[in-house]
């Protein structure tokens, strides 16, 4: 039933009756008080009431009671990294890994330097050609390298066995994988490759809440990391996204006008 | 760090400190986070992303806490800000599932168990077992829109009107949202209710 076609002497439509429940107001003022005079209706709101408590009854699990301290210390770790933009010095054990994201960061200089670069050249069509191709490539390459760094950080967090003095060089490993990638997807959200972009971004948000947490809660947060990665498959999604870029690589290697679209 | 934090809807003074601003904050986390995991997770229905929502909602509130005016109440304010991240979130589910859609009927089937199937739970009765059983396949089968609309309906109290200028459609539309929502739930719950 149409809520503009009801008559007084009808019977209220089902939408009518939610707006009731609801303590919304009817459209049609004539309805007014209808309910109480009519026990079909009434019998309805009834039926309905009783559906739409159910679900408010409906049990939400609990965060555990350290929800509240870990959020604290996620955001505030994510906010003062970003204010102050800082980098943190890598215990030995991971200066392999130090190493890799110092390249990381020269790289994605590099990047910043061919995105102005092909800018300018773009003032000749010839040269934009070749400019946007390089700079495609080098986009490419970048990005595969840090999808896949990205995903052996994570293997390596995932399958690990970890002293508890080894947590806080972990942590310190994570929060530098996640500054590194913050500079890699805004490259990547620049270049327009969204679903890169999407999955960097679900792996700094998993990172960062290891990475910020208090030392007495980093074993449980490296759990929770842990189970997040599995769940989302986000091992198997960062394989593929490298191979997709990998196989654009070769596309643009192979023929300036082929492009697989991600 | 910022210098200064008005936090009117606590009722605490600018604060000059950092190690302050951080106890303001930490005070106001105490506060509301438990709440904006609630909602969080009823749009969300799963604990891992609504906490993932709470954590984006919590440090977008911390960076334009010195912007925050009084306007409205800071729970609001604050249930506002954890909506928006709370559909942010869904429409890139929604994406992401798209792009990994599955080709035949089956694997789609494959996918919707297993989503229902990583939303854990504490040891409950049978029936609300069921009954969140069901209310996940409703919501499930709702848009995000229609999902959001009838979240800040339902549970959150917010009228139809403040709704429609939330999600930034009208009256109408919102109203809409509301009847299909309400209809999918009906559809699963009333066997279930009338049983009982």
């Amino acid at each position: 039933m149409n809520v503009n076609e009801t008559t007084p002497l009808s019977h209220l439509s089902d939408d009518q009756l939610v707006l009731l429940y609801y303590r919304e107001p009817l459209d049609d003022a004539r309805l007014d008080g209808h309910v109480e005079a009519c026990a079909e209706c009434l019998g309805r709101l009834q039926a309905l009431t009783r559906v739409l408590e159910a679900v408010a009854d409906e049990e939400i699990p609990e965060p555990a009671a350290d929800f509240e301290s870990r959020m604290v210390a996620s955001v505030l770790a994510s906010a003062k990294a970003e204010e102050r933009g800082r980098v943190l010095s890598f215990p030995k054990p991971f200066s392999r890994m130090a190493r890799v994201l110092a390249a990381t960061a020269a790289l994605a200089a590099c990047l910043v330097l061919a995105f102005t670069v092909g800018r300018r050249l773009g003032r000749e069509e010839e040269q934009t050609l070749t400019a946007a191709q390089t700079q495609q490539r080098l986009l490419l390459t970048t990005l595969g390298e840090h999808l896949g760094r990205s995903r052996v950080t994570l293997v390596e967090l995932k399958n690990g066995e970890v002293a508890p003095e080894d947590l806080r060089e972990l942590q310190a490993a994570a929060e530098n994988l996640v500054n590194a990638s913050r500079l890699f997807r805004a490259a990547a959200e620049r270049a327009g490759e969204g679903q890169i972009a999407g999955v960097m971004e679900e792996t700094e948000r998993l990172l960062v809440r290891f990475a910020a947490a208090p030392e007495t809660d980093a074993k449980s947060e490296l759990e929770g990391l842990r189970k997040r990665v599995e769940s989302r498959d986000l091992l198997f999604r960062l394989q593929v996204m490298e191979t997709q870029v990998e196989r654009r690589e070769k596309d643009l290697v192979a023929g300036p006008s082929t492009r697989t679209s991600l | 760090m910022r210098q200064t934090m008005r936090m009117s809807g606590l009722g605490q003074a600018p604060l000059e400190r950092e190690g302050a601003d951080e106890e303001s904050f930490r005070a106001l986390v105490t506060s509301h986070a438990r709440s904006l995991h609630r909602l969080a997770y009823r749009m969300t229905r799963n604990e891992h992303d609504a906490e993932d929502v709470v954590q984006d909602a919590l440090l977008k509130a911390y960076r334009a806490l010195d912007r925050f005016e009084n306007r409205s109440e800071m729970s609001t304010w604050l249930h506002r800000i954890t909506t928006n991240c709370a559909l942010d979130f869904l429409r890139k589910r929604k994406r992401r599932a798209e792009d990994d859609l599955p080709e035949t009927d089956a694997e789609q089937d494959a996918v919707t168990t297993s989503f229902l199937s990583t939303i854990p739970g504490p040891d409950q009765s049978a029936h609300s077992a069921d009954i969140r059983r069901r209310v996940n396949e409703s919501m499930g089968r709702m848009s995000e829109t229609e999902r959001t609309a009838f979240v800040l309906r339902h549970f959150e109290g917010h009228t139809l009107e403040h709704i429609g200028a939330s999600l930034g459609i009208s009256l109408a539309a919102t109203k809409q949202c509301v009847f299909r929502a309400v209809r999918k739930v009906r559809q699963d719950l009333e066997p279930l209710v009338q049983t009982s």
